[in-house]
């Protein structure tokens, strides 16, 4: 007993043992609510009659039954987890502590598992890209077999892809989509930059205020406003046109946000010294302030692109058929355009969002270390 | 330096200036007045505009059916009637820089210009549609008819007590679970990859790259992907489920899995992020801290526990923060994987907006769901945002 409670006490030192001890209070919390909500179910399901809808059978169901596996399902892991770091605390750590050798030891053994659990992670966040690429170079009917083969029996470089390209009009979405992302890259840019420029080093009257106007628009998300901004296109006559793709998006806020603030950090000595050479405003921002926040700019750039390519909420509302579609929008009528012999055709669909994809994975490689240095700035703000 | 640099006065603003302004400003005005008698004829159909505004249209549609244009002052005049709050915004926008050019001199005034195509912008395109949302929240417009009038408060009474209020608390349940689980699985999710990829060689910042690239990678595409992975009968996660001995469900055709078909996706999307940013954290903690625990003899848990992770809250906050209010917003993958799928069970909110608006064309409809849930948006940020500024703050 007094040995029991040495080890105890020489775990409740470390640190980590409150943390287990909440887990397995939310896994108990937990494993309560899942056992009630699993009464409740048994109970609304005896009282079932065999005439109600599935429909209405769901709504009969409440939250709480509704949550309860899992709930059972996280109180089990949760305390499946705290089960194995407090045997390893009590049996394990001890017999570590007396011996250096046993923690060279562990110490190795530690780092192979962290090699094999990135691999593995690594491998299972790869793999619906590569069987991505893979469906689409089967052959319908080995997409089919009972048993999925991890490499195609029948390789088919480039049937599928024909196929997929003269069911859909792919080179003109992406024409369409290179044209509409170019355009509103560029203006996000200009307008951005010049905005910026005012909000930061800029002296009108009135520019605190005006920058709430920013900060304020960065709270309000285009899924909430896109019905008058909808109304607003259709009535101009826009649907189906460059315009409608390209004009809602000419200015973004966030950008002004970030330009703002990278371009507070430059002294003002830099812009006071060009003046006195004699530099304009726009001397000023394009050969002083633009050099100088060109990583913040380069990436902000490379997302804006990225997130043109990638977007599907606005051009899907405004573009009714292939003439101006964009790539995003485009794979995904191809899925249903095949609506009734969905399950043949995957390899296609799948060849389709290879055409998609390829573009963006290749830009993401290439410049991804642009876009990891824009990340940990975004955190650290 | 800067005293080299004369600085006007206002009465230093040139007399150009002075009429430039002056012209601007009754331009402004006029331009103003012009929008507003649009918008009483066209939207508010006041009584003595209303037989203009009738014959307006007649002959907007006849110039439709012959194909013959209308004449110039007509068209003018439907123009004006069809964007009346587009000429009001453009002429407080005269009258705004009437009111800079005359309240500043020339310098700063310029100052003002390099930022207003961003102010136009945003007016136009961010919060008329919010004051236009709300209008129209008050009419009864169908996409599909050209007329509507007022009808005061009864969209909102179907919201709240007619057949409305049913998808509404279905709606807010569904996005809450999935923001639910969204905001969980990214922060436990990221930190555990964080600790797993923090070792800084060249190949795990390959590994990293390749985990963190999902995210970049459209959404609509990669539910495409996750369509046929969770296929029910072909699919590859039912084939190794079935390894297991599990009959996995028909993932997205089921009402009772179909929200966790998508979170599949979501996950994949989400955690190579998480992960990033908990990383660039963590290097940004000084070495110094962690020297010093070592010479106080805490070994790599102790160090973990008692410097990585309070020095990692306020990253944990930002995520919170951020995660939280994108998911609310979610809809490119449930519209690409269920549409709202079987019986509801994945109708998020923009997802019911979005088919309110162009499935059912009850635009009404859509704008009093939008405006309630502009609401519960702002609500959820303005708390976060406030507990974030106040409660966690370490120096760094």
């Amino acid at each position: 007993m007094k040995r029991m409670l040495s080890h105890l006490e020489r775990m409740r030192r470390s640190g980590w043992f409150d943390i287990l001890i909440f887990l397995l209070s939310t896994a108990c919390v937990m494993a309560l609510l899942g056992l009630l909500g699993y009464l409740l179910e048994q109970r609304i399901i005896a009282s079932f009659t065999p005439e109600m809808t599935e429909y209405e059978r769901q709504a009969a169901l409440g939250t709480l039954t509704k949550l309860s596996r899992p709930f059972l399902t996280i109180a089990a892991i949760l305390a499946a987890c705290v089960a194995i770091s407090l045997i390893y605390m009590r049996f394990i750590s001890p017999l570590l502590i007396e011996n250096q050798a046993r923690q060279r030891a562990m110490r190795k053994l530690r780092t192979y598992l962290q090699h094999a659990g990135a691999f593995l992670v690594s491998a299972i966040i790869l793999f619906p890209i590569y069987w991505m690429l893979i469906s689409a170079m089967k052959t319908s009917d080995e997409l089919l077999q009972p048993v999925p083969t991890l490499w195609p029996v029948q390789i088919q470089w480039t049937e599928n892809f024909k196929a997929v390209l003269n069911r859909a009009p792919f080179g003109q979405y992406f024409i369409n989509t290179i044209i509409s992302t170019f355009f509103i890259m560029v203006s996000q840019l200009l307008i951005g930059i010049f905005a910026a420029y005012g909000f930061s080093k800029g002296k009108s009257k009135g520019k605190d205020f005006m920058f709430i106007v920013v900060l304020g628009a960065l709270m309000i998300p285009i899924q909430v406003t896109f019905v008058p901004i909808y109304v607003l296109i259709s009535k101009l006559g826009w649907i189906n046109t460059f315009q409608a793709l390209i004009v809602p998006n000419l200015v973004s806020a966030y950008f002004i946000f970030l330009l703002r603030q990278s371009f507070m950090a430059v002294d003002d000595s830099y812009l006071e010294a060009g003046k006195v050479d004699g530099m304009g405003r726009i001397g000023a921002v394009f050969y002083v302030l633009v050099p100088m926040c060109k990583p913040t700019l380069i990436t902000v750039s490379i997302i804006t692109f990225i997130n043109g390519w990638n977007s599907y909420f606005w051009p899907k509302m405004v573009t009714t058929n292939d003439a101006r579609r964009t790539i995003a929008v485009g794979v995904n009528y191809l899925r249903r355009t095949f609506a009734g012999v969905e399950v043949a055709n995957y390899n296609e669909i799948m060849a389709g969002a290879v055409l998609a994809v390829i573009p963006v994975i290749i830009l993401f490689l290439l410049l991804q270390k642009y876009i990891m240095t824009g990340l940990s700035k975004a955190a650290m703000k | 330096m800067s005293q080299a640099i004369p600085v006007k006065k206002r009465s230093d603003i040139s007399p150009v200036f002075k009429r430039l302004s002056s012209l601007l400003m009754i331009a402004g005005v006029l331009v103003c007045l012009v929008g507003i008698y649009g918008y009483l004829q066209g939207d508010l159909k006041a009584g003595f505009l209303s037989q203009s505004a009738d014959r307006l249209k007649a002959a907007y549609q006849a110039s439709l059916s012959t194909g013959e244009s209308m004449s110039f002052l007509d068209g003018a005049l439907y123009a004006v009637m069809k964007f009346a709050m587009v000429f009001i915004i453009a002429g407080s926008f005269l009258i705004l820089n009437s009111v800079m050019m005359r309240i500043q001199n020339r310098e700063r005034y310029k100052d003002f210009l390099c930022l207003q195509p961003a102010l136009v912008l945003l007016v136009i395109f961010v919060y008329y549609p919010v004051l236009d949302m709300l209008r129209i929240s008050f009419t009864n417009w169908n996409l599909l008819k050209e007329d509507y009038h007022f009808v005061g408060l009864k969209n909102y009474q179907w919201l709240f007590t007619g057949t409305g209020w049913r998808y509404f608390s279905n709606s807010l349940r569904i996005t809450a679970v999935y923001t639910f689980w969204e905001v969980f699985v990214s922060l436990a999710g990221g930190i555990l990859l964080a600790m797993l990829f923090n070792r800084m060689t060249s190949t795990y910042n390959a590994l990293r790259a390749l985990v963190f690239m999902p995210k970049y990678i459209a959404t609509s595409t990669s539910a495409i992907i996750f369509i046929w992975i969770l296929n029910g009968d072909y699919g590859i996660l039912n084939y190794i489920l079935r390894l297991f001995g599990i009959n996995g469900p028909n993932w997205l055709n089921n009402a009772s899995t179909a929200l966790t078909g998508i979170l599949f996706l979501t996950v994949w999307r989400v955690v190579g992020y998480a992960m990033m940013i908990y990383l660039s954290a963590m290097k940004g903690i000084p070495q110094e801290y962690y020297e010093a625990a070592a010479i106080d003899g805490a070994d790599g848990m102790h160090r973990f526990r008692f410097i990585t992770m309070p020095l990692l809250a306020p990253t944990t906050l930002f995520l919170f923060v951020t995660t939280f209010i994108s998911s609310m917003k979610v809809f490119q993958s449930v519209d690409v994987m269920t549409g709202g799928g079987p019986y509801n069970s994945t109708m998020v909110m923009v997802q019911w907006i979005y088919n309110l608006a162009f499935e059912n064309f009850r635009v009404d409809r859509a704008s009093v769901v939008s405006v309630m849930f502009f609401l519960i948006l702002m609500v959820c940020t303005i708390v976060t945002m406030r507990y974030s500024h106040n409660n966690v703050h370490y120096e760094l």
